[in-house]
């Protein structure tokens, strides 16, 4: 081949120029630097970027609700404290050989701190108003305390699916002058084909999304569960999508699903990507011997719910007594002719009106409500054990930390020793009602900690894939660079000494 | 004629043929970094018989002519490859830009943001209100959501208007090289016009034919035009079916802009008959697959992306209820052109549901937050997020492709340049060496004549 000039210099400047652009396009930093790089990587790190995003939303959420959180616990270990010292307060003054001077001092200090603690504040917001937040929820209005706040249960988002609760309604801990208290028997309703899905799980209700189900033949479909509302809607879907399979109900709280067509052939459940379906019903898995079972359902009861789907209820009921701020003898309620929630309500409500009974928020069991009442108590007749089995036996001291407090200091300043007696198991109770609610804090707080380490570990996992996408190596990058400038200074060498070269030299 | 004075007609024809040698090596030297220059030689041949007293001797040396050393089946491939390479060079370039545009993957120490960015930080914005530690009042919150929503909105209206704007250029562009397209033609056809004149000289036909080949080969680059010769000398060059010239007669096209539903493309048309075009390579043919086919993709994805982003939101901005806000439209616009966040809440924030609680249950702060892992697209299962990262990966593959392809077309363009340049570029000193036999021929006849003048001096002064 004949070989011109012009060829070696336009050979000589393409190696100068591509090993220069090799050389400049090194990136000690990034391996990625534009989508064409590595356009699968480049996918990839904007969906981490998301995840992380989010992620750090979630730390956020998690980092606010724990100081959250720990603001209440410091609140509610003084006013534990508090309560401790009425417990003291009250022993001494029971015991007539003790002076009660200088008691009103200490207990109106006592009344005046816990005031203060029920209403305190974090970030502008008060820590027992509920939703509100923005307005003082206790006020001393005479002879009592009135709750202005509400009962709100406040969320917030920790991760994909799980949400804390972070705070404690105010008239839960410190009460309010409402005598209220709640069964103490999980009347555990059964599920059955009218069950709404709103009600499962204690009333959180399950997303439905999509679901994939194989059956015993290896036959699969996708059963999509969006717009069910009841149990029955489920039978139904899954039914009609894989004819082979039956779904029941067992023991009242499982579903099950059977492939009666290939008995004892495995079948599976799986959620369709995001999905949390199957997961939330714990269908999802494999069943060995042809079934699958999920988890126990835990409906809330309503009004309409029949007492004979109430599985912790041992049937008939008979009679209650209602006693009233201690009244004698108790009001009788028969209850024998109730056949729903609704009818217990009510029969309750009609014997004794300054009473409300409604659904507990954990939907299992009913609430007793009062106003204005200092206690509510339901007693047994001789023979009639209506009332345990209604877990409301006994009923309970209405959680009234500063009425408790109140009453005492009226006693001390009436030197009433016989009330102050009266008081003193009430006043007993309150203190350990104060541990209870520090213990539910402090758990809550465990529990924001360990989501925040997940968290923090997830953050973590995405930043390093992120790097790993899109970082370059740095030994690698400098090797490139390098490589690059060797070559590119042979090629500069080489034109200086190619250039000189010319038959004319020597003629 | 023999005899003394017939051998000096010999060498004064030596003499002239050096000289001529000498001449064309120097044009050749002068030209030797001239683009198109193609190297010439003189033909030379000896020349008939003399006839003298003993028989009969050769007459010297003829000048043929000038010749001009031509590859014509490589410079036929080098036209395929330099349309290819402009076509996929242009291509590669333009997706470049793109890519910018995009500024994915976004450099985090730098603090960039990109629109997958701004769609997370709108889709966070109204966490505050489920965030325990809510120390902004409820206005603050509306005014971060308003501000993330504006700038996210912002971001999306400049990706479009980035878009158009380079779409915008590339008409620009297809204009300009249509007009080089046509001087092109112009000048290929004037060039025959002066090559079928027989006045002139072979050097000259030479220049002129060098001339018409890098016009033709720039032909190729920018529309992919191929040309035949005829027999009798006559060149055509053909585009996309169509004769562009006819010898010495110009068919030249216009280009004009063609109004499309989001991006405007290019029309293409020979002046005399109007029916369109296509360009079946080079530049051109890559800023029209551009404008048809790339841009549209490109834009339709970014748009697909704001309308059901749009969609959601409003879905859900309409279905929260509770707190005074909700039941009105978020955002209003149809694309990522005109999505905007709607007026009404502008001048309204109050107007913003903050915590409206949606039919399912869900408020609205969680539906929204919902919205990074929901899919919204119900035939592919694609989130927000999903599309947009789909939209980037599609345009980082497209343009790697290019980008590849435009290196091997530049590989194969210069490999043909060096084959043809090795057949007729020149080298200096291979010219120099020639120079030399040149010089040295010059030396050798100038002896001869001196020879003859002294035999002839021999001969006078003995008679």
């Amino acid at each position: 081949m004949r070989v011109t000039q012009k060829m070696w210099h336009q050979s000589l400047l393409r190696s100068i120029n591509h090993s220069y652009n090799r050389m400049a396009s090194v990136d000690m930093r990034r391996r990625v630097t534009k989508p064409s790089d590595d356009p699968s990587a480049t996918e990839q790190m904007i969906r981490v970027r998301t995840m992380l995003s989010r992620n750090e939303q979630y730390q956020q959420n998690v980092a606010s609700a724990s100081r959250w959180l720990t603001y209440s616990e410091t609140a509610l270990a003084t006013a534990s404290d508090n309560m401790r010292e009425v417990k003291e307060l009250a022993l001494t003054a029971a015991d007539d050989s003790n002076p009660l001077e200088g008691m009103l001092e200490s207990l109106d200090a006592i009344l005046e701190d816990q005031l203060r603690l029920a209403n305190a504040e974090h970030g502008g917001r008060y820590l027992f108003a509920g939703a509100g937040g923005r307005q003082a929820p206790f006020e001393l209005s005479g002879n009592q305390v009135i709750y202005r706040g509400d009962d709100t249960e406040l969320t917030t988002a920790i991760s994909s699916g799980l949400s804390l609760r972070y705070n404690i309604p105010g008239n839960e801990i410190f009460g309010s002058s409402e005598a209220s208290f709640q069964g103490t028997t999980d009347w555990d309703p059964a599920s059955t084909w009218d069950t709404s899905i709103d009600s499962l799980l204690d009333g959180n209700g399950i997303d439905m999304g999509r679901i994939r189900v194989t059956d015993g033949s290896g036959d699969f479909a996708v059963v999509d569960l969006q717009g069910a509302t009841t149990l029955g809607d489920i039978r139904d879907r899954i039914e009609a999508a894989l004819p082979d399979l039956q779904v029941q109900i067992v023991d009242g709280e499982r579903l099950q699903i059977t492939d009666i067509a290939d008995p004892g052939e495995n079948i599976s459940i799986e959620d369709v990507q995001g999905g949390f379906t199957a997961a939330s019903l714990g269908l999802a898995g494999n069943g060995t011997g042809g079934s699958l079972l999920s988890r126990d359902l835990d409906p809330i009861l309503d009004d309409a719910t029949p007492l004979t789907d109430l599985r912790g209820m041992l049937l008939p009921l008979g009679s209650i007594g209602i006693s009233v701020n201690g009244e004698e003898p108790p009001t009788e309620v028969d209850l024998s002719g109730a056949a729903t929630v609704g009818d217990l309500r009510s029969l309750m409500h009609a014997a004794v009106p300054e009473i409300s009974v409604t659904v507990a928020g954990t939907g299992n069991r009913l609430q007793i409500e009062s106003i204005g009442l200092v206690s509510v108590d339901i007693v047994e007749f001789d023979g009639d054990v209506t009332a345990s089995t209604l877990g409301l036996a006994g009923g309970g001291d209405p959680v009234r930390p500063f009425g408790a407090i109140i009453d005492f200091r009226e006693a001390v300043a009436n030197g009433d020793r016989d009330r102050i007696r009266e008081l003193l198991p009430q006043i007993e109770k309150l203190e350990e009602h104060f541990i209870t609610a520090r213990s539910t804090v402090g758990n809550r707080l465990n529990l924001a900690e360990d989501a925040l380490a997940n968290l923090d570990t997830r953050n973590f996992n995405l930043t390093s894939t992120l790097s790993e996408l899109g970082d370059a190596d740095m030994t690698e990058a400098l090797i490139h660079y390098q490589s690059a400038e060797s070559v590119y200074q042979a090629s500069l060498m080489m034109a200086s000494n190619i250039f000189q070269l010319s038959l004319s030299n020597f003629l | 004629m023999s005899g003394l004075f017939g051998l000096l007609q010999t060498a004064k024809l030596t003499i002239f043929a050096q000289e001529m040698t000498l001449g064309v090596l120097n044009h050749n030297v002068a030209n030797a970094n001239t683009p198109g220059y193609h190297r010439q030689r003189v033909d030379l041949s000896a020349r008939g018989n003399i006839v003298g007293l003993g028989g009969a001797i050769g007459g010297g040396v003829n000048i043929d002519g000038i010749h001009r050393f031509n590859d014509s089946f490589v410079e036929n491939q080098l036209g395929r490859a330099t349309s290819n390479s402009g076509e996929q060079s242009t291509l590669a370039r333009n997706f470049s830009i793109m890519e910018t545009i995009f500024g994915e993957p976004v450099d985090d120490v730098m603090g960039e943001k990109g629109l997958g960015d701004s769609i997370s930080e709108f889709l966070n914005a109204w966490q505050p209100v489920v965030n325990p530690e809510m120390d902004s009042d409820d206005a603050d919150t509306r005014s971060l959501i308003l501000e993330t929503a504006r700038s996210m909105a912002h971001r999306f209206n400049t990706l479009a208007e980035n878009l158009q704007d380079l779409a915008h250029s590339l008409r620009g562009d297809v204009a300009t090289k249509v007009g080089e397209v046509n001087t092109l033609l112009d000048e290929v056809a004037q060039l025959n016009l002066q090559l079928d004149s027989g006045a002139i000289d072979e050097s000259a036909r030479a220049d002129l034919m060098d001339s018409r080949s890098l016009k033709l080969n720039r032909l190729s680059g920018l529309i992919g035009a191929e040309w035949n010769v005829s027999d009798q000398g006559q060149l055509k060059v053909y585009a996309g079916g169509r004769v562009l010239v006819d010898h010495v007669t110009v068919h030249g096209i216009e280009a004009e802009r063609d109004p499309r539903d989001r991006i405007d493309g290019m029309r293409l048309a020979p002046t005399d008959d109007d029916f369109p075009m296509a360009a079946p390579g080079g530049e051109l043919r890559a800023m029209m697959q551009m404008l048809d086919v790339e841009m549209p993709e490109i834009l339709g994805r970014l748009d697909e992306l704001a309308s059901r982003f749009i969609d959601k939101v409003n879905e859900i901005h309409q279905a929260a209820e509770g707190d005074g806000g909700g039941g009105v439209d978020f955002f209003v616009g149809s694309d990522a052109s005109s999505i905007a966040v709607s007026g009404v809440l502008a001048d309204d924030p109050d107007l913003i549901s903050l915590s409206g609680l949606l039919p399912d249950g869900r408020d609205i702060a969680s539906a929204i937050f919902d919205l990074h892992t929901e899919s919204v697209d119900p035939d592919r299962d694609l989130t927000l997020e999903g599309l947009y990262a789909g939209l980037v990966g599609h345009l980082g593959a497209r343009s790697g492709a290019a980008m590849q392809l435009s290196n091997a077309a530049e590989r194969l363009e210069t490999g043909l340049q060096s084959r043809l340049e090795s057949e007729v570029g020149v080298n200096v000193d291979e010219e120099l060496a020639q120079m030399m036999v040149v010089q040295t021929t010059y030396q050798a006849a100038s002896k001869v004549i001196k020879a003859i003048d002294e035999m002839l001096d021999i001969l006078i002064t003995v008679i």
